[in-house]
């Protein structure tokens, strides 16, 4: 009984440490940069106040706030979609990119930076209509990824058959990427590689304006979907006897992620290791696979921890910035394996 | 300096076994053409009896190879030197080019109608060139990837001039397996505007043309000083930065990086001075936008055309005083059809050009005929 009691009680306090360390997180991240503001000018400026320096406002306003709320949704949809697929397939390790949505997004930028060659400078192209060129081509190869995997959803039974031919996919984009950046000039090799960089910094506000409710919409969606998800983790056959209907659960799942998985890439370009690391941290931490709960842990968590990634890239008080996609890998991977040796096993 | 003790001795150890008659040539020639090198510091040029051996000693960053050639006269005896010296046979009847920069070159030495072959034909400006192209006296060599082999091979020239990054795109080693002599540029490794002009004089001994290649570079050298004179009348020094981000990196030219030194030598005050790297500085936004907010110019950023542009990509950019204020200047007014850049080609042998250029741009009053060349102001 007192066990029981215990481990509602430290989830009560989970549930209080973790906003106060997003909002922790949060205000360290703004304040923390290249240029040294002071915290109490910080906060003036967020509540409003003129400061002294304008050139700090702006830094504040217009740099550090959006690259912060592009942090917290770009790690926010990125658990929550690797949350649902690792749910979906039953494997701990598939993450929102095991349906070739990376590779999808990829190639479509490929096309767009690697294979424009013949009409000259690419950076010429892209700088005429601005960076939503990247963000079209990008949404435009992950979507045709997507309904690829969707028709292929409709006509296998099994989820994991579905898993193998998102691999597949992802592959086959990944070989015409391969040969594309064969037959491209080393400047458009390097503008490719730098969007493969991930980017959180790159969004002003005028993107934020579309990014901010597409990332929404899908959490809410996936919120939504909490009931059939648990059903789902008993077995696709037990799911059934209960009178969820799979194949409609399956497709809103896959269209969801896509949606989450698919805007974040072409914004801020791949970035690994939150979608498959977070949702295992909050399996772990709340010791539970009720996706009630591990959805808005998930949120919670993944925002921390693309905040904390950001920090680190920035590399505050020098001037150089680091890449954000190497820097969620370096730290994603050694929690993965961190959390495979502490349980000896790693489940859904 | 030992090196060339070295070369002493291999001289005193085969020269003498030859007769001494050939001797007072040696003099002759080193005393009709002193190839005295001032600025450029990736080549060095040494005479001997009836062959120049030249080296260079880095041709990329880290470079542990070096690059010797022994140039000698079609005809003349072969020397004995080793294998570590390529043998050229002077002057060259046909060559090939892998970089844009090689061409002004040969362009200005007179020597365009040896150029049989080039990669990536459409990154040339040159008019000459493209006209030469068009008439199909220059071969297309294969595109991106880089050179293609067989059509090389099947080519033939007596030479390619080549460069190389020390990375896995280097061509020059399988160019060498199938027997063609690749003539290493490593002008991109010069620090100075002038030190890469005087690669000019690098070209000219292959072609037998040293002399023409030396007054090419002195009128370079004299304009440039000239100018540099008139700039250093300016009683203002503006500030100016430069770059452009990429991703979530601004990237800045360092404060000895060439860029630099033409703001400098214009009268002006580059912001990133201080700063020791020649090739670029990775910065993050907001400190570039700390540092060159209330800059008085913005000069030079990859290929954006207008001001638009620029507010199109990122909006972030017009918070600058030089966007506000409308004192945005690019490298990009002289184009050629398929998108190649003549900053990017002829800009590295003209840096007098570049020089008067960034003295319009900074202090127009000292140069009040001077047209912009290679910059144009962005609207």
């Amino acid at each position: 009984m007192s066990e029981v009691f215990q481990i509602k009680q430290s989830k009560t306090i989970l549930w209080i440490i973790l906003p106060l360390l997003l909002l922790v997180l949060f205000l360290t991240n703004i304040s923390l940069g290249s240029v040294n503001i002071p915290l109490n000018d910080i906060i003036d400026i967020l509540i409003g106040k003129t400061v002294e320096k304008d050139a700090w406002a702006n830094i504040i306003l217009q740099f550090r706030l959006p690259k912060a709320m592009t942090a917290i949704l770009v790690g926010a949809g990125l658990s929550v979609s690797g949350l649902l697929m690792q749910t979906l397939f039953r494997n701990p390790l598939a993450g929102p990119f095991v349906l070739g949505i990376t590779s999808g997004a990829s190639l479509g930028v490929a096309l767009l930076v690697l294979a424009t060659a013949s009409f000259g400078g690419i950076l010429t192209f892209i700088g005429t209509s601005g960076n939503w060129l990247m963000v079209l081509a990008a949404s435009f190869g992950a979507g045709l990824v997507l309904m690829l995997v969707l028709v292929a959803a409709t006509r296998v039974k099994n989820s994991m058959t579905l898993l193998i031919i998102g691999l597949m996919f992802g592959s086959a984009t990944g070989a015409i990427v391969s040969i594309l950046q064969f037959f491209s000039s080393k400047e458009q090799i390097q503008s490719y590689l730098i969007w493969t960089f991930g980017s959180v910094g790159g969004l002003t506000w005028r993107e934020i304006n579309i990014f901010l409710p597409i990332i929404l919409l899908g959490l809410v969606a996936a919120f939504l979907l909490k009931k059939p998800l648990n059903a789902l983790l008993l077995g696709e056959e037990y799911a059934k006897s209960m009178g969820v209907k799979i194949k409609s659960v399956r497709f809103m799942v896959i269209v969801v992620t896509s949606i989450l998985a698919g805007t974040i890439t072409a914004f801020c370009g791949p970035i690994a290791f939150i979608g498959i690391t977070v949702p295992h941290l909050c399996r772990m931490i709340f010791n539970t696979s009720n996706h009630k709960t591990l959805i808005i842990a998930s949120v919670l968590m993944g925002s921390i921890i693309m905040l904390f990634c950001d920090i680190i890239a920035q590399l505050p008080g020098s001037q150089f910035v680091l890449p954000i996609n190497a820097v969620t890998s370096l730290l994603g991977a050694p929690i993965v394996v961190w959390i495979i040796l502490r349980k000896k096993n790693i489940t859904t | 300096m030992y090196k060339k003790y070295i070369w002493l001795i291999i001289l005193v150890l085969f020269g003498c076994k030859n007769n001494k008659k050939v001797a007072p040539t040696i003099l002759e020639d080193s005393l009709n053409s002193p190839y005295k090198i001032a600025y450029a510091k990736g080549f060095t040029v040494e005479h001997f009896k009836g062959y120049k051996l030249v080296t260079i000693p880095q041709a990329w960053q880290g470079s542990k190879e070096k690059f010797t050639y022994a140039l000698v006269k079609k005809g003349a005896k072969i020397p004995v030197l080793g294998d570590a010296v390529q043998i050229i046979r002077i002057p060259i009847k046909s060559i090939v080019c892998t970089s844009t920069s090689h061409l002004p070159l040969l362009e200005y030495l007179g020597e365009l109608d040896k150029l049989v072959g080039f990669p990536h034909t459409k990154y040339i400006s040159s008019p000459a060139v493209s006209t030469r192209l068009a008439k199909g006296k220059i071969k297309e060599l294969g595109t991106e990837s880089g050179l293609n082999i067989e059509m090389l091979m099947a080519l033939s020239p007596e030479v390619v001039m080549d460069f190389g990054y020390g990375n896995e795109y280097d061509k020059y080693k399988s160019i060498q397996k199938v027997g063609i002599p690749v003539i290493m540029n490593a002008d991109y490794m010069e620090e100075t505007p002038l030190g890469r002009a005087e690669w000019i004089k690098f070209a000219g001994l292959f072609f037998g043309k040293e002399k023409e290649a030396d007054s090419i570079f002195n009128m370079i050298k004299n304009k440039y000083n000239s100018l540099k004179k008139i700039a250093a009348n300016s009683d203002t020094k503006p500030t100016v930065y430069s770059g452009t981000m990429y991703g979530d990196v601004w990237y800045m030219p360092g404060g000895k990086n060439s860029g630099a030194i033409f703001v400098n030598d214009a009268g002006g005050e580059y912001l990133w001075k201080e700063d020791s790297v020649t090739g670029s500085l990775q910065l993050g936004f907001e400190s570039v936008y700390d540092h060159a907010r209330q800059a008085d110019f913005w000069i030079g950023m990859g290929s954006f055309n207008s001001l638009e542009e620029i507010e199109n990509t990122d909006e972030r950019y017009t918070s600058f005083d030089a966007f506000k204020n409308e004192n945005v200047y690019n490298y990009n007014a002289v184009m050629g059809k398929n998108g190649g850049n003549a900053f990017l080609e002829l800009g590295y042998l003209r840096p007098d050009y570049v020089l008067a250029d960034m003295i319009k741009i900074l202090h127009p009053a000292l140069l009040p005929a001077h047209k912009l060349y290679f910059y144009k102001k962005l609207n």
